[in-house]
């Protein structure tokens, strides 16, 4: 009776089996295993130098591949592995060399005085490239142009768009003062946006990247100041007695939070950006409040409170209410930043963990937390790129890096130096 | 000479008592020696010891395999302008004689739940292999060679990976393990088919390198493709 249905059973999965195998052109028989694999990983790219090899093609391919290296989706591939005859395959590819050093895609480029032609290859598709692009360089940086053409193929690969082109603010340290800068993501053309030979910290860009608030000693107290982003004379806006640091902007630009010591203790407040009129205050606790981070949706507002003893991250409704202690891990944990992706609620955060300082990410929906650097220095002040892929920070004494916000792959340096406050600003316009 | 009763029982107990002497005198000498070498016996530690020689490794008996089915060319259609179609005789359409003819009691048999079940072709000859049922996907799921071999399929495409096909990729696997040949019977022509190309290619080099045997009881599966369906699990 058993070995009827057995029977049965085996011809009714080959009547199920039947449709999907018939395509496979009749493997001639043979076990079919499911394999069930899971999407996960960076993906790999190639971005060879062009063959002519001059200076602007080598200034292509390093853009290219310091870009994409950072974007926290892709592994640039090492160029000694290529296989292929770049003089050859010219602006084409052969896909087998490409699939032979393990290349997903492939990226190729053509200069001339005139223009940049870009070409993207994915190597499953055979030699016609996936997405083409061709920019003018009539009085363009063939920088900026680069960064546009990697913006393009991060959004064909993520439907989201590349934050190359983005700049960072930060506060350099020099001898007794700090100064506010800013510079590209990757670390050029850095320039100084505050112009006094006081103390500068702590800067946050508008949303519409027009602006930056920093504070400033420049009138002895540290007042909040907000000036334009390219530098030039900035404006006060929050001049209370005592602490107008921290500003954090609301997502429409309207508003500012930030940490004021008016009343003695440092608590969380809501001002006007444009005339630094009081909103509304947050917090109301003996405790030292400070440290405010604007979440992407606008209803809530991330802090640092000492309220249940060593620093810790708590999240408050900007509507008002109780705060609650979002973070648990270890007994010191400050600087926190939201994520701007979409219906995500992930905070970076400075953590210490025994004698060290380290960023980690914590989704607040899955309590799900991912250490972005280990066994690296000290690792400080975390901000995410405007897409949420990568996380640029401090470490103490050697600089500004970029790190992928999953965890994965290595932080790579964009600026050497002492820097501390760092903020990254918002997506490039094209 | 002759001797009488009482003189022949005297000579026959003085030999008994030769032989017994000289049966008994070697023996208390030789345990005395040994009682004398015990002494350092004592002393010494005792270890086992053994003498370790490599075995020749005893192969699993080899099934014979069958060879490949012959084709079967249509009937009546002939590549060859020359050859004359197969002329049926007569006999050929008489019905092959029943098993049971000569049984008596055949007409009163019917099937029953004991009965082995009736051996015909599966619905299409997909994991056919040479009518054994262990080729089947099914019966080899648990397999330990097989889960190995599925094991050491690393198909982990890229986050970002473009395509949603499900490639199925074969390799032929010979007897000891090595992987001969692979072939995609789906091409998806995406991201998941470089995926499923790079895994088969990494599996390819590792048994190559390490082959494992094919266990004797999967050896069909060594006559046909042994057959990868790619999935992509939903994270």
């Amino acid at each position: 009776m058993f070995q009827v249905q057995r029977e049965i059973l085996v011809a009714f999965a080959f009547t199920l089996l039947a449709p999907s195998l018939a395509r496979a052109d009749d493997p001639n028989g043979g076990a079919v295993m499911e394999v069930n694999g899971q999407k996960k990983g960076l993906y790999p790219i190639a971005a060879p130098v062009a063959p002519d090899g001059d200076a602007v093609a080598k200034e292509i391919a390093q853009v290219e591949s310091f870009d994409l290296s950072v974007a926290g989706v892709f592994k640039v591939l090492d160029p000694q592995s290529f296989l292929a005859d770049l003089k050859t395959e010219g602006l084409g590819i052969e896909p087998q060399k490409w699939k032979d050093v393990g290349a997903y895609g492939v990226m190729k480029y053509k200069a001339t005085p005139d223009a940049i032609e870009f070409r993207l290859y994915e190597v499953s598709k055979g030699a016609n490239p996936s997405l083409t692009k061709t920019y003018k360089r009539a009085g363009s940086d063939t920088r900026k142009l680069v960064h546009r053409w990697c913006n393009e193929v991060v959004k064909y690969y993520t439907n989201e768009p590349g934050f190359f082109g983005s700049q960072i603010a930060f506060t350099a340290k020099g001898k007794g003062t700090s100064a506010i800068y800013a510079m590209d993501f990757d670390g050029s053309n850095a320039y100084a946006v505050s112009h006094n030979s006081s103390t500068n910290i702590l800067p946050a860009w508008s949303p519409s990247g027009g602006q930056i608030a920093y504070t400033s000693f420049m009138r002895s107290n540290p007042d909040l100041y907000v000036g334009p982003a390219g530098g030039g004379r900035p404006t006060k806006v929050s001049g209370q007695r005592g602490m107008n640091t921290g500003a954090a902007w609301s997502p429409d630009g309207s508003k500012i939070a930030l940490t004021l010591s008016k009343d003695g203790n440092p608590e969380i407040y809501i001002i006007n950006a444009k005339d630094g009129s009081i909103v509304k205050r947050l917090t109301n606790d003996k405790a030292i409040d400070t440290s405010p981070a604007w979440s992407p949706d606008g209803g809530s507002i991330a802090f640092v409170s000492d309220r249940n003893g060593g620093p810790q991250i708590f999240v408050v409704s900007v509507a008002g209410g109780t705060a609650k202690q979002v973070s648990f891990n270890g007994s010191y944990n400050t600087t926190p930043t939201w994520s701007p992706k979409p219906g995500k609620h992930i905070i970076a955060y400075t953590t210490r963990d025994g004698g060290t300082y380290d960023i980690v990410t914590l989704d607040l929906d899955s309590k799900a937390m991912v250490r972005i650097t280990q066994n690296a220095g000290q690792n400080e002040e975390p901000a995410f790129s405007p897409n949420g892929r990568a996380i640029a920070f401090a470490r103490a004494g050697q600089g500004i890096f970029i790190a992928n916000a999953d965890g994965t792959g290595e932080a790579k340096k964009v600026w050497s130096g002492s820097a501390t406050g760092v903020d990254w600003g918002p997506a490039p316009k094209d | 000479m002759t001797m009488k009763d009482g003189e022949i029982q005297v000579v026959s107990l003085l030999g008994t008592a030769m032989l017994t002497a000289a049966l008994f005198v070697p023996v208390l000498y030789f345990t005395k020696q040994a009682e004398a070498q015990g002494g350092e016996l004592k002393e010494m530690e005792t270890i086992e010891a053994s003498l370790a020689y490599r075995k020749t490794p005893q192969k699993q008996p080899q099934k014979r395999l069958k060879s490949a089915d012959p084709i079967e060319k249509p009937e009546g259609v002939s590549r060859d302008e020359n050859k004359k179609p197969i002329e049926k005789k007569p006999d050929d359409d008489k019905k092959p004689p029943k098993k049971n003819d000569t049984d008596p009691l055949a007409k009163f048999k019917h099937p029953t739940d004991d009965d082995d079940a009736p051996t015909g072709k599966p619905v299409t000859n997909i994991g056919d292999f040479n009518g054994s049922e262990k080729g089947f996907a099914e019966d080899t799921r648990g397999d330990p060679w097989m889960q190995q071999l599925r094991a050491d399929m690393n198909y982990n495409p890229p986050e970002i990976a473009k395509g949603n096909g499900v490639p199925v990729g074969c390799i032929h696997v010979t007897p000891d393990g090595k992987i001969s040949d692979t072939k995609f019977f789906v091409r998806t022509d995406d991201d998941l088919q470089t995926a499923a190309e790079a895994a088969i290619d990494g599996l390819k080099k590792s048994r190559n390198d390490k082959p494992v045997e094919v266990p004797t009881h999967l050896l069909p599966i060594t006559t046909k493709w042994l057959c990868f369906k790619f999935n992509v699990k939903s994270s």
